[in-house]
């Protein structure tokens, strides 16, 4: 009898994972491979038919690549810089509130994370276009020369990036700081630390997983964002690695196995943070179930303590996730 | 010991910073100039709406809202199930695939897609979109349920399996009702989702698959468009409404998890 139970309890979960797994093969899964297998292809209208070579690869390990993918690096890093710099405040001011006003701001930083970013453009165009008021205002305060542009400019294209991916990162640092044990601001302070001592050596290490969380939630769309460059850069800033990617799709510049090599390299590039996080995780929640083990046999003595789940948690749950979710999954905690 | 002023100060700032562009750009839609003078009106969104290329992408923003979030929802909760009851390298690979369309950037999964679907030879349209927004919004909804999940009751369903119940009948009546309320909220963000998407939808919607964020991003690199802010405007306003009724979903279903 267990027999067929194990039989058919096998058929059960193969029939109720079947649906999503088959839609993921064949709509990620697959294209994933296929994009693979398209960056060393021939031809440059992507078929298969005219065989394969390095030719894309060798397109793009020249200076003019590595030039861009500097210039993107720098926009994602700075991009990167100022949202945690200040979404930490606000993070923090978030999870120090209770009820209500904590419902607001969620729901206020929450709405422009969810705004298409092409509506975010268009009313930035607005605000910094040479014929906005923003402009008139500033000639008019003397700041700035008539001539001098806000829109087109890197300073615009920052702007935006910072504008888009800045509730990205104040998600996952509200969430980091609302598990944070505040009292170990107060012992700290009694054992004599300065605020400043009490910032830098007890509460940024303590949220450090929030720190790298937001930082990599907003690191990596940054880089692969070609709409921002496109729409609000001008001359010498409208064009990142994205840029290149999207453009070698274009009818103009058609060659899709280039598209498809930046890709890839784009892929691996993101793959190591990712192995690596993953080395961080393993080893930090298996130094903690080591612990909670250590504690345990402490507390042989004391009867009634529940084991905890003492897994360790080296399974893919640990991804960091997109923001959406962890935000979600705040509210149902709250 | 004096609070530091600079956490306050900074999210006031930031709200400023969020609100203050969407909030002119709302502002000039009902701006218009007449004589030389600033007046309001609704001629922007009387022009806008009453194109027929706006009304085509409107239509197929809702049809392929529609079409995704159900497709996806379905999908997001057999897999939500699935993983949530069955441990296995089976679903350490669902768990796997899962994952991609969350953490790769958008253009990656919009040139893959369609690379694939030229070399499947699908013509590009609606269709296209559609399978699009339900390979990443799947993933969304399966997060969404399987936190639901979390909480959930499963002595519930064995005591209907005890009963005598079908694997079917236990679904239907006991574990879909007390997932109702997640599976609303993974629907609704499924189709703000796919409302708001523009670079996977750009990718694969060709010709025939413009949505409302593709028109919008066509008017915006070819110049000012009359109207485009209004249309803008509207977008963001449905957005709004719909993000806001999901956290109300969200917090009713706290606060029934809450009673039982």
């Amino acid at each position: 009898m267990k027999k067929t139970e194990g039989g058919n309890r096998r058929g059960h979960e193969f029939l109720l994972t079947l649906p999503s797994l088959l839609m993921l093969i064949v709509l990620v899964g697959i294209p994933t491979i296929i994009v693979i297998f398209t960056a060393f292809c021939k031809d440059p209208r992507g078929s298969f038919d005219a065989g394969f070579s390095l030719d894309a690869f060798r397109e793009i390990f020249t200076l003019y690549y590595a030039e861009i993918t500097l210039e993107t690096l720098i926009y994602t890093c700075l991009t990167t810089f100022f949202s945690i710099l200040v979404g930490l405040p606000v993070a923090y001011m978030i999870a120090r509130s209770h009820g209500r006003i904590r419902q607001l701001l969620l729901l206020m930083v929450f709405i422009p994370f969810w705004t298409n970013m092409v509506v975010h453009i268009a009313a930035w165009k607005i605000v910094l276009h040479p014929d906005g008021f923003l402009h008139d205002a500033l000639v008019f305060l003397r700041l700035i020369d008539d001539k001098q542009l806000l829109w087109n400019t890197p300073f615009a294209v920052l702007t935006l990036f910072v504008y888009v991916f800045l509730p990205f990162a104040i998600i996952p640092l509200y969430a980091a700081i609302e598990k944070f044990d505040f009292r170990l601001i107060d012992s700290a302070r009694d054992l004599g630390a300065t605020s400043t001592q009490a910032l830098f050596r007890v509460f940024l290490p303590g949220i450090r997983s929030g720190i790298a969380s937001a930082a990599v939630l907003v690191f990596v769309p940054v880089f692969g964002c070609y709409i921002i460059p496109q729409l609000v850069g001008g001359p010498g800033c409208d064009v990142l690695y994205a840029n290149k990617i999207y453009q070698y799709t274009s009818t103009q510049s058609h060659n899709i196995p280039i598209a498809a090599a930046l890709s890839l390299l784009l892929l691996l590039a993101m793959f190591i943070p990712w192995v690596i996080y993953r080395i961080y995780a393993v080893r930090a929640s298996r130094a903690e179930g080591e612990m909670r083990l250590a504690e345990k046999s402490e507390n042989a003595g004391m009867s009634g303590t529940s084991f905890d789940k003492v897994k360790v948690e080296g399974k893919v749950e640990n991804k960091p996730k997109n923001g959406v979710s962890d935000g979600k999954e705040r509210f149902d905690e709250n | 010991m004096k609070t530091s002023r600079i956490p306050l100060i900074t999210t006031v700032l930031v709200l400023v910073f969020f609100y203050f562009p969407l909030l002119w750009m709302v502002m000039q839609s009902f701006l218009g100039k007449v004589d030389g003078e600033y007046v309001w009106t609704l001629k922007w969104y009387n022009q806008v709406f009453h194109k027929r290329e706006v009304l085509n992408a409107v239509y197929n923003t809702i049809v392929v809202g529609l079409s995704a979030s159900v497709i996806s929802t379905v999908l997001g909760t057999l897999s939500a199930l699935a993983i949530f009851k069955y441990r296995s390298k089976l679903q350490e690979i669902h768990t796997g695939l899962l994952y991609i369309p969350l953490v790769l950037p958008e253009i990656l999964m919009g040139l893959s897609l369609m690379i694939f679907f030229s070399e499947v030879n699908v013509t590009f349209g609606k269709g296209t979109v559609i399978m699009a927004h339900v390979a990443f919004c799947t993933s969304y909804v399966t997060i969404v349920i399987a936190s639901s999940l979390d909480g959930f009751d499963f002595t519930l369903v064995e005591a209907s399996r005890d009963l005598g119940a079908t694997y079917f009948q236990t679904f239907r009546k006991v574990i879909f009702p007390l997932l109702r309320p997640a599976i609303c909220a993974g629907a609704l963000l499924a189709f703000t989702l796919s409302l708001d998407d523009f670079i996977v939808t750009f990718f694969v919607s060709g010709h025939g698959g413009s949505t409302l964020p593709v028109y919008i991003y066509n008017s915006l690199k070819h110049g000012k468009v009359p109207g485009l802010y209004a249309l803008s405007s509207a977008l963001l306003a449905v957005t709004f409404l719909l993000v806001t009724v999901s956290l109300f979903f969200n917090k009713n279903q706290m606060l029934e998890g809450g009673e039982k």
